[in-house]
C-alpha cells in the first residue's frame, strides 16, 4: 500500500469511529454507569488491529482521541483517552497477534476494555494527586467486562463481514 | 462538530498564538492563588470571556456534564468509600488528610484547565489549531517526522466529518431505531443488526477510497491549514485585561487589598 493509500484509509476508519459513537445512544448498556461507554469505536480499533500494523493501529487511535478532543471535550479529556487508547489498543494487539489460539475477538475486547479504564483512572488519580479515585476501579472493571462483551460480539461479526467482503484486500 | 467561529463573533477574534499564551497563563494562573476571593475574579473573568465569545452554553453544558463524570464522580465516590472504610475499620490507612477547601481548590483548578481549554478549542478556528501545531513541531519535521502529512491526515478527517457526519449520522441514528426496535427498553441488543450497519457504513466509506486519495495526494498543506501572526485592537483588549486580572488576583493574595 503506498502512503496516500494508507492515509486514504486511516481517513476513513478514523471519520467512522467518530461517526460510530454516534450509534452508542440508541444502545442501552445493562449497567448504567456513570463515565462507563460501550466504546463502538473500539469496533474500528478492532478492525485496523485485524488488517493493519501496529504504527497504524496507534496512528489510528491517536487521531481520532486528538480529534474527538479538539472537537468536542477539551485538551484535559484527551490525557484521558490517550492513555486508555493507546494500552488497550496495545493489549489487543498482543491478545490478538500473540495469544489468539486462547483469546477469541469478545476476550480481546474485554482484555481491552478493561485496560482501557484501568488506564484511565491511574491517569485520573495521577492528575488529581489522589489514590482514592481507585475506589471506582472495581465498578468500572465489572462494567468493562459487560461492555467489552457486547463490543466483541459486534466487533467479531463486523470483522468477519469486513473479510468477506475484501474490503481491504480490495484496497490494496 | 463545527468549531469555527462564525463571522458574527470577529469582533471577540483574537490571534491564535496570543490566544494560546493567554489561556496557558490563565489555566496556570489558579495554582497560584489560595483566596476565595481572587477565585471568585477569576471565575468571574471566565465568565465575562464566555459571553463575549458568545459559547452556545449546550455546548458548555455537555463538556461540563463530561467533566463531571469523568472527574468528579469517580473522586467523590472514592471519597465516600474512603471515609465509610475509615469509619467502619478505623484503619490509619483510609485517613483523609486534605480538607474540604483543599479538595474544593484541587477541583477548582482542574476545572479551570478543562474550562480554558473548552474556551480555545470552541473559538479557534480548525485550521489555526493545526497551523500553530505545524509552526510548534518545526523541530520534529527537521528530525524527519513527517509531521506535515500527519497534520493534513488530522485536516481531512475533519473536512470528511464536516462533509458527510450530519448525513450519515442522521441515516444511521434512523437504522438503528429499526435495528433496536424496542429493545431500547428491554436491555436486549441487537448484536447482528448493529454489526450489519456498521459494515455497511465501513463498505459504503471505502468506495471513497480513491476520490479520498488523490484529494491527500494533490492537496497543498497550505490550502487545508494555516497560521500567520497578525496584531489586532482585539489582541490589545485581551493582553491588557489578563494583565489587570493577573494583578488584581495577585495584590488579593498578597493581602494590599481586604
Amino acid at each position: 500500500m503506498n502512503k496516500n493509500k494508507k492515509y486514504a484509509v486511516i481517513i476513513i476508519l478514523v471519520t467512522n469511529a467518530i461517526l460510530i459513537s454516534f450509534l452508542e445512544s440508541f444502545i442501552p448498556i445493562p449497567i448504567p454507569v456513570p463515565g462507563i461507554k460501550l466504546g463502538l469505536g473500539n469496533i474500528i480499533t478492532m478492525i485496523a488491529i485485524a488488517f493493519l500494523g501496529f504504527k497504524d493501529v496507534l496512528f489510528i487511535v491517536i487521531v481520532r482521541c486528538f480529534v474527538v478532543a479538539v472537537l468536542t471535550r477539551g485538551v484535559m479529556m484527551l490525557a484521558f483517552s490517550l492513555s486508555g487508547g493507546i494500552f488497550s489498543a496495545l493489549i489487543m494487539w498482543l491478545l490478538y497477534k500473540k495469544c489468539s489460539r486462547f483469546f477469541n475477538i469478545k476476550g480481546i475486547s474485554i482484555g481491552g476494555a478493561i485496560v482501557h479504564s484501568t488506564a484511565q483512572i491511574v491517569v485520573a488519580s495521577i492528575i488529581l494527586g489522589q489514590v482514592v479515585v481507585m475506589f471506582y476501579l472495581p465498578i468500572l472493571l465489572i462494567s468493562s467486562v459487560v461492555t467489552g462483551f457486547i463490543t466483541g460480539s459486534i466487533g467479531e461479526l463486523a470483522i468477519n463481514e469486513v473479510r468477506k467482503k475484501g474490503v481491504f484486500t480490495n484496497g490494496e | 462538530m463545527e468549531n469555527e467561529a462564525p463571522e458574527s463573533l470577529k469582533f471577540a477574534d483574537v490571534d491564535g498564538l496570543i490566544k494560546f499564551i493567554l489561556a496557558t497563563a490563565l489555566a496556570c494562573l489558579p495554582f497560584l492563588l489560595q483566596k476565595q476571593m481572587s477565585l471568585g475574579i477569576v471565575s468571574a473573568y471566565l465568565l465575562l470571556v464566555t459571553l463575549v465569545s458568545r459559547i452556545k452554553p449546550r455546548t458548555l453544558l455537555i463538556s461540563g456534564a463530561s467533566y463531571c463524570i469523568i472527574v468528579m464522580i469517580p473522586y467523590f465516590f472514592g471519597l465516600l468509600m474512603n471515609a465509610l472504610f475509615y469509619s467502619v475499620s478505623n484503619n490509619a490507612i483510609f485517613a483523609y488528610q486534605q480538607g474540604p477547601y483543599e479538595i474544593f481548590l484541587r477541583l477548582f483548578r482542574l476545572f479551570i484547565i478543562w474550562y480554558v481549554s473548552i474556551l480555545y478549542f470552541h473559538t479557534t478556528p480548525m485550521k489555526t489549531v493545526i497551523g500553530l501545531l505545524d509552526k510548534l513541531f518545526t523541530p520534529l519535521k527537521l528530525v524527519g517526522v513527517p509531521v506535515t502529512d500527519y497534520l493534513k491526515v488530522v485536516m481531512c478527517i475533519v473536512i470528511e466529518l464536516k462533509e458527510t457526519g450530519s448525513e450519515v449520522t442522521k441515516s444511521l441514528g434512523e437504522s438503528m431505531r429499526s435495528a433496536m426496535g424496542g429493545a431500547r427498553r428491554k436491555f436486549k441488543i441487537n448484536v447482528k443488526g448493529i454489526s450489519q450497519i456498521i459494515v455497511s457504513l465501513i463498505v459504503n466509506s471505502f468506495e471513497k477510497l480513491d476520490k479520498i486519495e488523490s484529494f491527500v495526494e494533490q492537496v497543498n498543506p497550505e490550502d487545508l491549514y494555516g497560521y500567520r501572526f497578525k496584531l489586532s485592537k482585539n489582541d490589545g483588549f485581551a493582553v491588557v485585561s489578563f494583565i489587570l486580572l493577573t494583578s488584581l488576583a495577585l495584590m488579593l493574595e498578597k493581602g494590599y487589598w481586604f
